[in-house]
């Protein structure tokens, strides 16, 4: 079971709206666990480190280090909610260095408690990217063979690898500065991917990862996209 | 400047000006090498940056030593850094760039690169 997801919240929310027009009854919680949310995201200054509007704008590389975490705007598109909810209870990390920068290491992050994680993951998981289409990447294992050929548009035609940790069948290797993908499965959900290694820089116009996508190299073709997304966000899955 | 003048007074504040600013802003080449390259190649070019793990399929190049860099023309660089090192027949590890920087951004770093190469023998 990978993704309850996504717009699982959303699609809650409509489905609470049309229960009240048709019903009268409302869906207090759904809501409730939103708009909490938001005001334990606010009381606790999230947003000193974490962008909450969007699409990401572009600084210049000298001012870069002034941004104290990653874009959250986006949210409900790029996380599985299952995943969301326990990380902020007991956050670990997820990139290999001291965020930002390029020393080995790990971010101490505030963690919440669980009827807080609650309600700020319904809160994260409302703010979708309404641009992001979906269902545009199975949710499914991939076959030996399938999984084989993915693996090596991520390790051959472009070395991602190179910047990503991820587990290999001779444990988990890579680089450091970019996001670890030994829980991409978890974590990840591959309509995001997908549409991020389309237009990378709306999301992460501050990073360090190459904007692949287009005709400037040898690009991957819409399926291999898919594939790739389909790969990582079935690493570190049950079974692997 | 208006813009630099603008963007001053807004680091000042919190993250959430982040939506006002203006893309375009032009980078050293040294802004943009300690940025984008050194991940790979280390701040010096030597190739020791904290993505160069024994596992990978070759070591980024050692941009300091003549032997690697007298095989590439200042041209030869400009493709590599914008199409990524297979342009070249080298290894797609060398990434693309040419979507993520401007073409001046890309000749300014083809010169700061050539000007990491010191020993004998170097292209000049
Ligand atoms: C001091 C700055 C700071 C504050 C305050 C902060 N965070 Fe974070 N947050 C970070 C950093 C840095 C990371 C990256 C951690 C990593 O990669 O291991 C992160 C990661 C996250 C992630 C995962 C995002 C991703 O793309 O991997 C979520 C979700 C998150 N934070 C939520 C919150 C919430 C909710 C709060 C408030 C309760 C909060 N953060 C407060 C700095 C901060
Ligand atoms: C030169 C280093 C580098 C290379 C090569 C690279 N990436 Fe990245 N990638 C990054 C960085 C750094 C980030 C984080 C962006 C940020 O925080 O601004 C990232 C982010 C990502 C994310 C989002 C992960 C998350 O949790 O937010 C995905 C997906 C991704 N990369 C996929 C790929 C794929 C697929 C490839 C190969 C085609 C690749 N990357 C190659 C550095 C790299
Ligand atoms: C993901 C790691 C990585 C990153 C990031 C990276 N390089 Fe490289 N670079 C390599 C590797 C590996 C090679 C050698 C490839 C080979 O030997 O086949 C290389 C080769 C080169 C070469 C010599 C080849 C030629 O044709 O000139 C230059 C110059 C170079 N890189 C410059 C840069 C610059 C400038 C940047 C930043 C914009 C950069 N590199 C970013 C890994 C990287």
């Amino acid at each position: 079971m990978k993704r309850t997801k996504l717009f699982g919240l959303a699609k809650g929310l409509i489905g609470a709206g049309m229960l009240a027009v048709a019903g009268g009854v409302l869906s207090p919680a759904a809501l409730a666990g939103v708009t909490e949310g938001k005001q334990i995201f606010d009381a606790k200054a999230c947003e000193n480190c974490h962008q909450m509007t969007g699409p990401s704008e572009p600084l210049p590389v000298a001012q870069r280090s002034k941004i104290k975490g990653p874009p959250l705007w986006f949210a409900g598109s790029k996380f599985n909610e299952d995943w969301l909810l326990t990380w902020l209870e007991s956050p670990t990390p997820i990139r290999r260095v001291k965020y930002g920068t390029l020393v080995k290491g790990a971010n101490d992050h505030v963690a919440l408690s669980t009827a807080e994680a609650a309600d700020v993951g319904a809160y994260l998981m409302s703010l979708v990217d309404a641009e992001m289409s979906i269902d545009e990447v199975v949710d499914e294992p991939l076959s030996r063979r399938v999984e084989f050929k993915a693996e090596k548009l991520f390790t051959k035609k472009q070395v991602c690898f190179g910047c990503h940790e991820y587990p290999s069948s001779r444990g988990n290797i890579g680089g450091f500065t970019g996001p670890s993908f030994t829980t991409g499965g978890q974590r990840l959900n591959g309509d995001w991917v997908y549409f991020m290694l389309q237009d990378n820089a709306r999301y992460y116009p501050n990073g360090r990862m190459p904007v692949y996508g287009d005709e400037a190299f040898e690009a991957y073709t819409d399926d291999e996209l898919r594939l790739l997304a389909q790969y990582i966000t079935s690493l570190g899955e049950d079974g692997e | 400047m208006k813009t630099k003048y603008n963007l001053a007074i807004a680091t000042l504040s919190s993250l959430s000006f982040l939506a006002q600013t203006t893309p375009g802003f032009a980078a050293t080449p040294k802004e943009n090498f300690d940025w984008y390259c050194a991940q790979c190649h280390g701040v010096d070019g030597t190739g020791n940056g904290i993505n160069s793990v024994d596992e990978l399929p070759v070591g980024p190049m050692n941009l300091t030593a003549a032997k690697e860099m007298s095989k590439f023309t200042g041209p030869m660089i400009i493709k590599t850094l914008t199409h990524g090192g297979p342009v070249n027949t080298l290894d797609s590890l060398m990434p693309p760039w040419g979507n993520r920087l401007s073409t001046d951004e890309i000749e300014g770093l083809m010169n700061y690169v050539r000007a990491l190469c010191k020993e004998d023998g170097c292209p000049k």
